[in-house]
């Protein structure tokens, strides 16, 4: 995977996520484009790049919130971590992968942040938590679709080598 | 057969795969990875779940506003397309049930403008007399306006705004917009600053008083405070506060009702706020204690959605 590509990638999805997340709200739940991008990232690149990839998405992401570090990181690993498995099983460019893989990403996220309200206080809604990961998915097909259409520039899989024989 | 073997023969031969040398450096390779990997996330669950949640604020606030470039623009885009979809509701806060009419507003606007000039020139006379009041004025005079960057990129309830350290913006100081309070800068430092909104869970609880515009005698509008009693008002996290476990008796002794002002009457915070609005009453719910109600107070316009924030920086106006 080229990692030039990755970082512009990161950081234009970080400032929209930033720029939007006020404006597209409905009734307090929001849309995660860091996490379709990271599911991007996971269910494209290979094995090592993927997790290392979401992780450093994660990382970022928590950079840009006023929640404690590490718990997007933790999310994106994790969730890294289920994309990767289902690699081989899943067809990585059909919406319904796309949808059912952003709503296990934002239920992961969810069970994430009320195991953290209920550890370190102060807890969020399961509900609002549970139409972000909805609303998220629904996002899914569309996010991933214009992704998709640029997976060239991360070239994920290296060009084969000719045999000379 | 035979090409399939003599295809497959060099292939081995030339060291193309290499099985045995290779998966022994892939294993390997593999292990370190994971050993890499699992620390990086046990040192994120650290981070999460065990160190103080302040802990990262130094880390976090030299990037804050690396993202403008992206952020800003796509802000005021998404700003000005969400004021023409869904526009900016306006309230007759004079009379919230029956709105006046224009007219009525312009008289009212009149009278408000000579009972502005005289409590001016009052509060001015209190201001030279004493030396705590003598910050008493109008909030504007000690604030400066930062464009809002974006709002918090995850579930927290905070913006970024365009200004920095070097522009003089500290830890703790109050931030308003014309519509009443905002919030409080959590973090300020060389890469940008952030706000904690009021309507965040883990703003610090503001005391405050119920208020109401009512009409005097002589049919001018008068801003009275409903109860000299104060209350605890809480942020939500859904752009809106709460008021807890307030007794059902003394809602119907002051008489509190929807639409009623929520205004702001705290010792930690500047004189020259006393008064400034918080919010107004949106819906008032029996709470689960039996005897109790609870009430939800949501700010003019949702705090996540401005544009344009007014940080109090500036000692005298």
């Amino acid at each position: 995977m080229r990692w030039l590509p990755y970082f512009i990638l990161a950081y234009l999805v970080l400032g929209l996520q930033i720029g939007l997340r006020g404006h597209v709200t409905i009734g307090g739940a929001w849309p995660n484009l860091v996490m379709l991008a990271a599911i991007f990232i996971g269910i494209n690149a290979p094995r090592d790049a993927a997790l290392l990839g979401c992780f450093g998405l994660g990382l970022l992401h928590d950079l840009v919130t006023q929640q404690p570090l590490g718990v997007f990181a933790i999310t994106y690993g994790l969730l890294a971590m289920f994309t990767v498995s289902t690699q081989q099983l899943v067809y990585r460019a059909h919406p319904l992968t796309h949808v059912s893989l952003a709503l296990v990403g934002g239920l992961l996220y969810g069970v994430i942040a009320l195991l953290h309200g209920w550890i370190r206080g102060p807890g969020s809604s399961p509900m609002m938590l549970f139409y972000s990961a909805l609303y998220t998915a629904l996002l899914a097909p569309l996010v991933l679709g214009v992704l998709g259409r640029m997976r060239r520039a991360f070239a994920f899989q290296p060009a084969r080598r000719k045999l000379r024989l | 057969m035979i090409l399939r073997l003599r295809f497959a023969a060099p292939r081995r031969s030339r060291g193309i795969c290499r099985p045995a040398q290779q998966c022994k450096k892939t294993r390997m390779s593999y292990l370190r990875f994971n050993h890499v990997f699992f620390a990086l996330m046990g040192l994120a669950f650290v981070s999460a779940f065990v160190l103080p949640v302040r802990a990262g604020d130094r880390v976090r606030a030299q990037v804050q506003n690396l993202f403008a470039p992206v952020s800003w623009p796509v802000n005021r885009l998404a700003g000005w397309v969400h004021s023409r979809i869904a526009g900016q509701p306006l309230r007759d806060d004079g009379s919230p049930r029956q709105p006046r009419s224009s007219a009525e507003l312009l008289i009212e606007n009149q009278r408000l403008r000579i009972q502005v000039a005289s409590l001016s020139g009052q509060l001015q006379r209190i201001a030279v007399l004493e030396s705590e009041r003598a910050r008493l004025g109008e909030v504007r005079a000690f604030c400066t306006p930062f464009s809002v960057i974006g709002a918090d990129a995850g579930p927290r309830q905070s913006l970024l705004i365009a200004g920095s350290s070097l522009d003089g913006l500290r830890s703790e100081m109050p931030v308003v917009y014309t519509g009443g309070i905002v919030g409080r800068i959590v973090s300020a430092s060389v890469g940008g600053a952030r706000v904690l909104l009021i309507t965040d869970r883990q703003f610090k609880p503001i005391t405050a008083a119920f208020a109401r515009f009512s009409s005097g005698p002589d049919g001018s509008p008068q801003f009275q405070r409903l109860s000299a009693e104060l209350v605890l008002v809480e942020g939500a996290g859904d752009g809106t506060m709460l008021i807890r476990n307030i007794p059902q008796k003394k809602i119907e002794e002051v008489g509190i009702r929807t639409d009623d002002w929520v205004v702001l009457s705290d010792r930690d915070w500047p004189i020259v706020l006393d008064g400034y609005r918080l919010g107004r009453v949106e819906k008032i719910t029996p709470s689960k204690s039996p005897g109790f109600a609870e009430i939800r107070v949501v700010p003019d316009q949702s705090l996540m959605t401005l544009r344009e924030v007014m940080v109090m920086n500036r000692d005298k106006g």
